[in-house]
């Protein structure tokens, strides 16, 4: 029974991550079109750019710092490529060069920095004063900032989209692309602004990834895209809350196959069951809002 | 007939042959990454039943291209039923699950993969012959009423359907196809090179096919033929400096086509043009 806690408190952590992740990518996918594959790759990058700086300079604080600005820097300058993929709203071309970006982000992580080799980031909050323990159960202050934080975040923006003019012309953007234009909605604008947002949220990604995960692989990149775009499939592309909801399946699903079966297969497993939910239920389990 | 050269003449046919499994769906609208995994398939069946069961080679190649149809048989229906965006997130989900099995089993040789397969005498030839076959029966397809009917598909599915044609078995007979096409790579690249690890049916033949079909041309069958001998040349030649760069030059050359000319360097107008002039 403590078993079972234990990994599903670990999964709730994962799921939290997942969520932050998808968030970004749901908002992106609702108000640009656009299927931002290498955003993922974008926020473990800026993980390995913290190291970089923390390796130059040794402030952890300021490793983190460089994360957050990196983040919001490297997602803002690709809005700049995918401008010309936004104004035909070309679906399978932004993948198509998101993809590019995200293996060429992999190539110069597996190549450059350290050799190709994981990297470690000082885990200062990991273990040590203020965990919670109750026999095998143990949550470290990380893990809960984590789920705190990619909460606060959700609710942020779900708050924006409800209760801020530039909230609702996303609404209308992603309800009717033509109507909204029709109406005079800054097309342009909303664009950029869904961008710094989405770099926003990859900011407080890396930075919360940097602090509960505290390590970093060049294949991570790909292993975080992958999942957020099937839990984006498998809720239903666009739809905000049953993105939140689905990442949370999705990581105590993993959490508990990867404590009770081989660890090689759980990654399998969740793709399996993404793979199977996406052909019954193309809609996703929630139903779409594009 | 160097060693270089006759691989390299070799791979590019693989290439030539596994763009045009991607081609062939995406003519008709969607976007099928099955060849990849069949690829695989196609490899580890040849190379299981020629090294442990003792098959000889004309009957291996064979019975790798039945195992990959019957595997994208698997799934073509619902993938037809769902199309477009699904297809390519599901396809490349299904190849992470199939490179992880290969890579986790024992018999299929775990991450060193396998190696001895004997060569075969006269392959390229052989595969050669293989390639112009494949090449007619898809150009005879083009130019029939089923090339037709998949250029309805793509350009106004509901219209098509209301025209009698049924989108969902051209879907699946594509997909099929494409896996056959795959199974048959896979193979040929098994007794190519004499060893196969998991790993390369992955990422990276993903990204290889994607560039040489997009930056060929998507339009029509012919771009691939160009660009399949020109970018694999780009990663065989290089000097070693800057092939450590490979996937990123890719990625690169990937980006600024789709984003400045999309329709690639071969397109259907070019291709009329010069039919027009020499034909």
């Amino acid at each position: 029974m403590e078993l079972f806690t234990a990994l599903l408190l670990n999964g709730l952590v994962i799921g939290g991550i997942y969520a932050l992740i998808v968030m970004g990518f749901n908002l992106l996918v609702l108000v640009t079109g656009v299927i931002h594959y290498a955003y993922a790759h974008i926020v473990v990058l800026s993980m390995y750019i913290a190291w970089l700086v923390i390796q130059a300079i040794g402030s952890l604080a300021l490793g983190l710092f460089a994360a957050f600005a990196a983040a919001i820097l490297f997602i803002v300058s690709t809005e700049f490529l995918f401008r010309p993929l936004m104004r035909r709203r070309a679906h399978f071309s932004s993948l198509i060069v998101s993809v590019a970006m995200a293996m060429v982000i992999t190539d110069i992580l597996s190549h450059f920095i350290n050799k190709g080799q994981p990297i470690s980031l000082p885990m200062v909050l990991k273990t040590g004063w203020a965990d919670l323990r109750t026999g095998m159960i143990s949550i470290s202050v990380a893990n809960i900032i984590t789920l705190i934080g990619a909460v606060i975040m959700v609710s942020v923006i779900i708050i924006l989209i409800y209760n801020f003019q530039q909230g609702r012309a996303f609404r209308a953007i992603a309800q009717d692309l033509k109507t909204a234009r029709l109406v005079g909605i800054p097309i342009k604008k909303a664009n950029t602004t869904s961008f710094a947002i989405a770099g926003l949220l990859a900011g407080v990604s890396a930075v919360l990834l940097i602090v509960s995960l505290g390590s970093a692989a060049p294949n991570l990149g790909n292993d975080l895209a992958l999942k957020a775009l099937a839990i984006l499939l498998f809720a239903g592309t666009g739809n905000l809350w049953g993105g939140l909801i689905a990442s949370f399946i999705l990581g105590v699903a993993e959490s508990m196959t990867f404590g009770y079966l081989p660890g090689q297969w759980s990654n399998a497993i969740a793709f399996g069951m993404i793979a199977v939910i996406i052909m019954l239920k193309p809609q996703g389990l929630f139903g779409t809002k594009v | 007939m160097s060693m270089v050269l006759t691989i390299y003449l070799q791979i590019t046919g693989i290439f030539i042959l596994m763009s045009w499994a991607l081609y062939l769906p995406f003519k008709s609208g969607q976007f099928y990454n099955g060849s990849v995994y069949c690829m695989a398939i196609g490899a580890y069946f040849s190379v299981i039943t020629v090294t442990k069961f003792g098959w000889p080679a004309w009957i291996a190649i064979p019975g790798a291209v039945v195992a990959a149809m019957l595997f994208a048989l698997i799934t073509a229906p619902k993938l037809a039923q769902v199309g477009g965006f699904a297809m390519v997130i599901a396809t490349i989900a299904i190849i992470f699950i199939v490179q992880a099995i290969f890579r986790n089993t024992k018999y299929f040789g775990g991450l060193t993969g396998l190696y001895g397969i004997p060569m075969i005498r006269g392959l390229l030839p052989i595969s050669y012959c293989i390639l112009i076959i494949i090449g007619i029966f898809i150009y005879r397809i083009e130019h029939s009423r089923l090339g037709k009917a998949m250029d309805a598909i793509r350009t106004d599915k509901e219209l098509a359907l209301s025209m009698g044609i049924n989108p969902k078995n051209i879907s699946i007979f594509l997909q099929v196809t494409s896996g056959a096409l795959g199974g048959l790579s896979g193979s040929m690249y098994a007794f190519t090179l004499g060893f196969i690890r998991p790993t390369d049916f992955g990422f990276t033949v993903l990204l290889y096919i994607w560039t040489m079909l997009f930056v060929g041309g998507h339009q029509t069958m012919w771009g691939v033929v160009i660009s399949a001998p020109i970018l694999w040349a780009l990663t065989q030649f290089l000097p070693s400096a800057i092939a450590q760069y490979t996937n990123i030059i890719f990625g690169i050359i990937l980006t600024i086509i789709l984003i400045l000319r999309p329709d690639g360097i071969i397109t259907k107008r070019i291709l009329s043009h010069v039919v027009k002039s020499y034909g």
